[in-house]
């Protein structure tokens, strides 16, 4: 990506961070290509996954009575199979989505954005311990809270799901 | 088929690095700095005149080890905690408490903080990654220690008198070894990223030492002048974690056909 849209075509920034008060656009332009390469990655498997979970949902009963009432087919996906086919999807969202807190430490080493992955690296190759320490202890305490808001989300979508 | 055509033709490089890689991985040829793709040099050659070819064939070796022997540490401390766990219930409070702590750390973040601690070597890339995934082989095996240990064989193993760690050995450890021996794929592959992240990071194997993750931070800095230093190493590493999913999706389609077009695949650690 970076030798695609940043040296050949020099569409974007190839590394660095732009702050939003410099502005919108210049800001957006240097999150766009860590962006998408730290969310491509992801989006695949919650794809394959909902792909998966779509095609059991569409093989039940109630599907095939919403299309014998004469539903529209965008109801039937979006409305009645979505909405169940969501909830396996949501599972592995989770799991990505605390991953990305971990994950972005190589794409902020690559594009030089200046965020806690960058810290703690440098931490590293200092030996500056109470950096890692309290690094590490940020990412940790980030990660639970969004794996437990996660878990949070699974009631409202689905209230068969109730934690004792 | 294709996955282990993959896997296959990695481990061959592997094996035989030092035939195929034609040049010394560290043998300077100074007059061919930054040299692009050629009859001499398959692949280029690097800032100093390293050969790529032979630095990325010699990377496959070290990462098809630190692979391997990431699994086998995962395998050997997950196997015997979730054994232990779901067998002995008193137990499994107090493992899957510390398990439950090793989740808690995104994997990458783990490893770096180890390898703060251990230093650069490839010995403490392997263990730092082997302990990032030993709670994951423990919480399979004992999800399946809890269902094997309320079967009736171990009953009767039990009432006959067999001792604990037969019982363990020969009854409920064969039984719970297929979704762990799918999952060991799935790590291997997550190992080889993980490698080569840390390395890339600088925090993985020395410099000096040609892997994978080496390759692309050094060649990162001539992405402009000499893109091949990027793109090669880059391809071997997609091209092995490729092969080592879809490996792993076949075999857990062999294996349990129930899950069958279920994809799960390595997940970045």
């Amino acid at each position: 990506m970076i030798l695609v849209f940043g040296v050949w075509l020099r569409w974007l920034p190839v590394a660095g961070y732009v702050p939003l008060d410099v502005g919108l656009w210049p800001n957006a332009r240097s999150l766009l290509m860590p962006s998408v390469s730290l969310g491509l990655v992801q989006s695949a498997l919650i794809a394959s996954i909902t792909r998966s979970s779509m095609l059991d949902v569409l093989r039940e009963q109630y599907i095939l009575a919403s299309r014998a009432k004469g539903l529209a087919e965008s109801a039937v996906v979006y409305k009645h199979a979505l909405k169940n086919a969501i909830i396996p999807t949501l599972t592995v969202i989770g799991i990505p989505f605390a991953i990305l807190v971990g994950g972005a430490v190589v794409i902020e080493t690559v594009f030089n954005i200046p965020g806690l992955g960058r810290l703690i690296i440098s931490a590293v190759l200092r030996r500056d311990y109470p950096v890692i320490q309290g690094v590490v202890l940020v990412i940790a305490v980030t990660y639970t809270l969004i794996n437990l808001a996660v878990d949070l989300v699974y009631l409202t979508l689905d209230p068969r799901i109730r934690y004792q | 088929m294709l996955g282990a055509v993959l896997v296959v033709l990695n481990v061959l490089v592997a094996m035989f690095a030092p035939a195929i890689g034609r040049w010394e991985p560290q043998r300077l040829d100074v007059q061919a700095r930054l040299a692009p793709p050629t009859a001499s040099h398959w692949m280029g050659t690097d800032d100093v005149g390293r050969d790529v070819w032979s630095r990325v064939i010699h990377g496959t070796r070290l990462s098809m080890i630190v692979g391997g022997a990431v699994v086998a540490l995962s395998f050997v401390g997950g196997i015997v905690f979730g054994l232990l766990g779901g067998y002995y219930r008193p137990l499994d409070n107090v493992l899957m408490r510390i398990m439950d702590g090793f989740m808690a750390f995104p994997g990458i973040i783990l490893a770096i903080a180890m390898m703060a601690s251990l230093g650069p070597s490839v010995v403490n890339v392997i263990v730092a990654l082997g302990i990032v995934y030993v709670p994951r082989v423990a919480r399979i095996v004992r999800g399946s220690v809890l269902v094997i240990r309320e079967t009736p064989y171990v009953e009767a193993a039990l009432a006959l008198g067999v001792p604990d760690l037969i019982v363990l050995g020969r009854h409920v450890l064969p039984n719970c070894l297929s979704p762990v021996i799918v999952q060991g794929t799935f790590i291997f592959a997550a190992a080889v990223l993980g490698e080569a992240a840390l390395s890339f990071l600088g925090v993985g194997v020395p410099p000096q030492i040609p892997s994978w993750g080496n390759v692309l931070a050094e060649g990162r800095l001539y992405l402009q002048q000499a893109p091949w230093l990027t793109l090669f190493p880059g391809a071997a590493i997609m091209g092995c974690i490729l092969g080592l999913n879809l490996f792993g999706d076949g075999l857990r389609d062999l294996l349990d056909p129930k899950m069958q077009g279920i994809a799960t695949g390595v997940r970045p650690s």
